[in-house]
Protein backbone atom coordinates (compact mmCIF):
# COMPACT_ATOMS: atom_id res chain seq x y z
CA UNK A 1 0.00 0.00 0.00
CA UNK A 2 2.71 2.57 1.02
CA UNK A 3 1.60 6.15 0.25
CA UNK A 4 -0.77 4.97 -2.33
CA UNK A 5 -4.26 6.18 -1.55
CA UNK A 6 -7.38 4.87 -2.98
CA UNK A 7 -10.11 7.37 -3.67
CA UNK A 8 -13.42 5.84 -3.17
CA UNK A 9 -16.73 7.10 -4.39
CA UNK A 10 -17.88 10.14 -2.36
CA UNK A 11 -14.47 10.82 -0.84
CA UNK A 12 -13.05 13.14 -3.46
CA UNK A 13 -11.81 16.63 -2.32
CA UNK A 14 -13.07 20.04 -3.43
CA UNK A 15 -12.80 20.65 -7.10
CA UNK A 16 -11.53 24.04 -8.26
CA UNK A 17 -14.92 24.83 -9.72
CA UNK A 18 -16.68 24.15 -6.43
CA UNK A 19 -14.18 26.37 -4.64
CA UNK A 20 -14.68 29.19 -7.16
CA UNK A 21 -18.42 29.04 -6.64
CA UNK A 22 -18.54 28.54 -2.91
CA UNK A 23 -16.03 31.24 -1.91
CA UNK A 24 -17.95 34.19 -3.46
CA UNK A 25 -21.20 32.83 -2.04
CA UNK A 26 -19.59 32.55 1.40
CA UNK A 27 -18.21 36.07 1.04
CA UNK A 28 -21.65 37.37 0.08
CA UNK A 29 -23.25 35.66 3.06
CA UNK A 30 -20.69 37.14 5.47
CA UNK A 31 -21.00 40.61 3.95
CA UNK A 32 -24.78 40.35 4.30
CA UNK A 33 -24.53 39.30 7.93
CA UNK A 34 -22.04 42.10 8.66
CA UNK A 35 -24.33 44.65 6.96
CA UNK A 36 -27.31 43.44 8.99
CA UNK A 37 -25.42 43.59 12.27
CA UNK A 38 -23.99 47.05 11.48
CA UNK A 39 -27.37 48.38 10.41
CA UNK A 40 -29.10 46.96 13.51
CA UNK A 41 -26.43 48.42 15.80
CA UNK A 42 -26.68 51.82 14.11
CA UNK A 43 -30.47 51.84 14.38
CA UNK A 44 -30.31 50.82 18.02
CA UNK A 45 -27.85 53.62 18.79
CA UNK A 46 -29.97 56.14 16.89
CA UNK A 47 -33.08 55.07 18.79
CA UNK A 48 -31.33 55.32 22.15
CA UNK A 49 -29.87 58.71 21.32
CA UNK A 50 -33.25 60.04 20.18
CA UNK A 51 -34.93 58.60 23.27
CA UNK A 52 -32.46 60.43 25.45
CA UNK A 53 -32.95 63.70 23.57
CA UNK A 54 -36.71 63.40 24.03
CA UNK A 55 -36.40 62.50 27.69
CA UNK A 56 -34.11 65.41 28.50
CA UNK A 57 -36.22 67.92 26.58
CA UNK A 58 -39.44 66.67 28.19
CA UNK A 59 -38.06 66.75 31.74
CA UNK A 60 -36.41 70.14 31.36
CA UNK A 61 -39.40 71.67 29.61
CA UNK A 62 -41.84 70.43 32.24
CA UNK A 63 -39.73 71.98 34.97
CA UNK A 64 -39.46 75.28 33.14
CA UNK A 65 -43.20 75.42 32.41
CA UNK A 66 -44.14 74.46 35.99
CA UNK A 67 -41.81 77.09 37.41
CA UNK A 68 -43.14 79.71 35.00
CA UNK A 69 -46.71 78.96 36.02
CA UNK A 70 -45.77 79.22 39.69
CA UNK A 71 -44.26 82.67 39.16
CA UNK A 72 -46.23 85.89 39.31
CA UNK A 73 -44.36 87.47 36.43
CA UNK A 74 -41.87 86.55 33.76
CA UNK A 75 -39.30 88.60 31.95
CA UNK A 76 -37.43 87.42 28.90
CA UNK A 77 -34.17 89.01 27.83
CA UNK A 78 -31.58 88.61 25.08
CA UNK A 79 -34.12 87.86 22.37
CA UNK A 80 -36.14 85.76 24.75
CA UNK A 81 -33.38 83.27 25.52
CA UNK A 82 -32.94 84.42 29.08
CA UNK A 83 -35.97 83.85 31.31
CA UNK A 84 -36.29 85.51 34.69
CA UNK A 85 -39.11 84.42 36.99
CA UNK A 86 -40.39 86.66 39.76
CA UNK A 87 -42.51 86.24 42.84
CA UNK A 88 -43.73 89.77 43.25
CA UNK A 89 -40.55 91.83 42.91
CA UNK A 90 -38.27 89.04 44.06
CA UNK A 91 -36.28 87.14 41.45
CA UNK A 92 -36.85 83.45 42.19
CA UNK A 93 -35.39 81.69 39.20
CA UNK A 94 -33.36 82.17 36.10
CA UNK A 95 -33.18 79.94 33.04
CA UNK A 96 -30.78 80.41 30.16
CA UNK A 97 -28.67 78.53 27.64
CA UNK A 98 -25.00 78.31 28.50
CA UNK A 99 -22.20 77.07 26.28
CA UNK A 100 -19.83 74.92 28.33
CA UNK A 101 -16.10 74.39 27.92
CA UNK A 102 -16.73 71.71 25.28
CA UNK A 103 -18.89 74.14 23.32
CA UNK A 104 -22.10 72.22 24.10
CA UNK A 105 -25.10 74.49 24.63
CA UNK A 106 -26.95 73.43 27.79
CA UNK A 107 -30.06 74.74 29.45
CA UNK A 108 -29.10 75.77 32.96
CA UNK A 109 -30.99 76.84 36.07
CA UNK A 110 -29.71 79.90 37.91
CA UNK A 111 -26.01 79.10 37.49
CA UNK A 112 -23.89 77.90 34.58
CA UNK A 113 -22.79 74.84 36.50
CA UNK A 114 -26.36 73.62 37.09
CA UNK A 115 -27.19 72.08 33.70
CA UNK A 116 -30.62 70.60 33.05
CA UNK A 117 -29.70 69.11 29.69
CA UNK A 118 -26.63 67.77 27.95
CA UNK A 119 -24.88 66.36 30.98
CA UNK A 120 -25.04 62.78 29.81
CA UNK A 121 -22.15 61.46 27.75
CA UNK A 122 -24.25 59.10 25.65
CA UNK A 123 -26.28 61.46 23.52
CA UNK A 124 -24.64 64.78 24.44
CA UNK A 125 -27.85 66.75 24.06
CA UNK A 126 -27.38 70.27 22.76
CA UNK A 127 -30.03 72.96 22.99
CA UNK A 128 -30.73 74.47 19.59
CA UNK A 129 -33.49 76.85 20.59
CA UNK A 130 -34.98 78.04 23.86
CA UNK A 131 -36.91 81.05 24.96
CA UNK A 132 -40.07 82.80 25.97
CA UNK A 133 -41.93 85.72 24.49
CA UNK A 134 -45.20 87.45 25.10
CA UNK A 135 -47.61 86.38 22.38
CA UNK A 136 -49.40 89.67 21.96
CA UNK A 137 -48.72 92.31 24.63
CA UNK A 138 -51.51 94.56 23.37
CA UNK A 139 -54.51 92.31 22.87
CA UNK A 140 -53.52 89.36 25.08
CA UNK A 141 -51.17 90.59 27.81
CA UNK A 142 -49.77 87.94 30.11
CA UNK A 143 -49.91 85.15 27.54
CA UNK A 144 -46.40 83.79 26.96
CA UNK A 145 -45.12 81.28 24.47
CA UNK A 146 -42.29 79.07 25.80
CA UNK A 147 -40.28 76.66 23.70
CA UNK A 148 -37.33 74.33 23.98
CA UNK A 149 -35.66 72.43 21.16
CA UNK A 150 -32.58 70.22 21.31
CA UNK A 151 -30.70 67.62 19.39
CA UNK A 152 -27.85 65.26 20.00
CA UNK A 153 -24.37 66.16 18.82
CA UNK A 154 -24.00 62.63 17.44
CA UNK A 155 -24.43 62.34 13.69
CA UNK A 156 -27.91 61.85 12.27
CA UNK A 157 -29.82 63.15 15.27
CA UNK A 158 -33.13 64.85 14.56
CA UNK A 159 -34.04 67.96 16.57
CA UNK A 160 -36.84 67.46 19.07
CA UNK A 161 -38.77 70.36 20.48
CA UNK A 162 -41.75 71.24 22.62
CA UNK A 163 -43.68 74.48 22.86
CA UNK A 164 -46.64 75.72 24.82
CA UNK A 165 -48.28 78.87 26.06
CA UNK A 166 -48.89 79.86 29.64
CA UNK A 167 -50.90 82.65 31.12
CA UNK A 168 -49.62 84.84 33.91
CA UNK A 169 -52.25 87.47 34.73
CA UNK A 170 -50.76 90.96 34.46
CA UNK A 171 -49.97 92.50 37.86
CA UNK A 172 -50.29 89.05 39.38
CA UNK A 173 -54.02 89.05 38.68
CA UNK A 174 -54.66 92.12 40.85
CA UNK A 175 -56.59 94.97 39.30
CA UNK B 1 -26.83 7.04 -0.90
CA UNK B 2 -25.64 8.33 2.48
CA UNK B 3 -24.96 11.81 1.03
CA UNK B 4 -28.50 12.28 -0.22
CA UNK B 5 -30.12 12.56 3.18
CA UNK B 6 -32.38 15.58 3.80
CA UNK B 7 -32.29 17.92 6.82
CA UNK B 8 -32.60 16.17 10.09
CA UNK B 9 -35.21 17.36 12.55
CA UNK B 10 -32.62 18.81 14.91
CA UNK B 11 -31.20 21.11 12.24
CA UNK B 12 -34.62 22.40 11.30
CA UNK B 13 -35.51 22.98 14.95
CA UNK B 14 -32.25 24.84 15.62
CA UNK B 15 -32.69 27.06 12.56
CA UNK B 16 -36.34 27.71 13.46
CA UNK B 17 -35.41 28.60 17.02
CA UNK B 18 -32.75 31.03 15.85
CA UNK B 19 -35.23 32.70 13.52
CA UNK B 20 -37.82 32.87 16.30
CA UNK B 21 -35.37 34.53 18.68
CA UNK B 22 -34.40 37.07 16.02
CA UNK B 23 -38.05 37.83 15.26
CA UNK B 24 -38.82 38.24 18.98
CA UNK B 25 -35.87 40.62 19.43
CA UNK B 26 -37.08 42.70 16.52
CA UNK B 27 -40.64 42.69 17.86
CA UNK B 28 -39.53 43.85 21.32
CA UNK B 29 -37.30 46.57 19.85
CA UNK B 30 -40.02 47.80 17.45
CA UNK B 31 -42.55 47.74 20.29
CA UNK B 32 -40.38 49.82 22.60
CA UNK B 33 -39.71 52.34 19.82
CA UNK B 34 -43.43 52.64 19.13
CA UNK B 35 -44.20 53.02 22.83
CA UNK B 36 -41.63 55.81 23.13
CA UNK B 37 -43.10 57.54 20.09
CA UNK B 38 -46.62 57.25 21.50
CA UNK B 39 -45.40 58.68 24.82
CA UNK B 40 -43.75 61.60 23.03
CA UNK B 41 -47.02 62.27 21.19
CA UNK B 42 -48.99 62.30 24.43
CA UNK B 43 -46.53 64.73 26.05
CA UNK B 44 -46.77 67.05 23.05
CA UNK B 45 -50.56 66.76 23.12
CA UNK B 46 -50.65 67.82 26.79
CA UNK B 47 -48.62 70.95 25.97
CA UNK B 48 -50.86 71.71 22.99
CA UNK B 49 -53.88 71.46 25.27
CA UNK B 50 -52.16 73.75 27.78
CA UNK B 51 -51.83 76.36 25.04
CA UNK B 52 -55.60 76.27 24.55
CA UNK B 53 -56.35 76.40 28.27
CA UNK B 54 -53.98 79.35 28.75
CA UNK B 55 -55.48 81.24 25.83
CA UNK B 56 -58.98 80.50 27.11
CA UNK B 57 -58.03 81.76 30.58
CA UNK B 58 -56.59 84.95 29.07
CA UNK B 59 -59.73 85.47 27.02
CA UNK B 60 -61.96 84.79 30.02
CA UNK B 61 -60.13 87.39 32.08
CA UNK B 62 -60.76 89.89 29.29
CA UNK B 63 -64.43 88.89 29.19
CA UNK B 64 -63.84 87.74 25.62
CA UNK B 65 -64.39 84.01 25.97
CA UNK B 66 -67.59 82.80 24.34
CA UNK B 67 -69.30 79.44 24.41
CA UNK B 68 -68.84 77.31 21.30
CA UNK B 69 -65.94 76.18 19.20
CA UNK B 70 -62.58 77.75 19.92
CA UNK B 71 -59.93 77.69 17.17
CA UNK B 72 -56.29 76.75 17.68
CA UNK B 73 -54.57 79.63 19.48
CA UNK B 74 -50.92 78.67 19.16
CA UNK B 75 -48.57 78.75 16.22
CA UNK B 76 -49.39 76.61 13.21
CA UNK B 77 -45.93 75.02 13.31
CA UNK B 78 -46.63 73.58 16.75
CA UNK B 79 -49.17 71.21 15.19
CA UNK B 80 -46.38 69.37 13.40
CA UNK B 81 -44.07 67.31 15.57
CA UNK B 82 -41.69 64.67 14.28
CA UNK B 83 -43.57 62.44 11.88
CA UNK B 84 -46.97 63.22 13.35
CA UNK B 85 -49.51 65.87 12.48
CA UNK B 86 -51.76 67.07 15.27
CA UNK B 87 -55.27 68.45 15.21
CA UNK B 88 -56.83 70.31 18.11
CA UNK B 89 -60.55 70.72 18.71
CA UNK B 90 -61.68 72.91 21.56
CA UNK B 91 -65.16 73.33 22.87
CA UNK B 92 -66.14 75.99 25.38
CA UNK B 93 -69.34 75.64 27.36
CA UNK B 94 -70.71 78.23 29.73
CA UNK B 95 -71.04 76.88 33.25
CA UNK B 96 -72.31 79.89 35.14
CA UNK B 97 -71.31 83.44 35.92
CA UNK B 98 -67.90 83.92 34.32
CA UNK B 99 -67.24 80.21 34.52
CA UNK B 100 -66.57 77.96 31.55
CA UNK B 101 -65.89 74.32 30.92
CA UNK B 102 -63.17 73.98 28.29
CA UNK B 103 -62.72 70.60 26.62
CA UNK B 104 -59.68 70.11 24.39
CA UNK B 105 -59.37 67.08 22.14
CA UNK B 106 -55.95 66.52 20.59
CA UNK B 107 -55.56 63.85 17.92
CA UNK B 108 -52.41 62.87 16.07
CA UNK B 109 -51.73 60.89 12.94
CA UNK B 110 -48.50 59.66 11.44
CA UNK B 111 -46.30 56.78 12.38
CA UNK B 112 -48.45 56.35 15.47
CA UNK B 113 -52.02 57.46 15.98
CA UNK B 114 -53.85 58.45 19.09
CA UNK B 115 -55.94 61.05 20.80
CA UNK B 116 -56.22 62.72 24.15
CA UNK B 117 -59.05 64.63 25.75
CA UNK B 118 -58.51 67.06 28.57
CA UNK B 119 -60.99 69.21 30.40
CA UNK B 120 -60.63 72.23 32.63
CA UNK B 121 -62.82 74.74 34.38
CA UNK B 122 -61.87 78.28 33.47
CA UNK B 123 -63.08 81.09 35.71
CA UNK B 124 -62.81 84.72 34.75
CA UNK B 125 -60.92 86.75 37.32
CA UNK B 126 -61.69 90.43 37.68
CA UNK B 127 -59.10 92.54 35.95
Amino acid sequence: MGFEKRIEKGESGLAALELMLSLPILALVFVGIAAMVTSAARNYMAQRVQAEVQQEVQQAFMRVVDDCMAATSLRSERDGQYIRLYDGDRLVKLYFVNEDSRRVRKLVENLANFPMTGNHEWAMVEVTSFGAEEVDPLSRPGLYRIWLEAKSTTAGSVPYGLATEIYLPPQGGHP
Amino acid sequence: MGRERGFVLLEVLAAGLALLVMAMCFHVFAGSAELREADACRVRAVFLARTQFSAAQAAANQKALLAGGYPWQGEAGDLQGGEEVYSVETDVAGAGEGSFKVVVKVAWQGRVRGELELEREVVAHGI
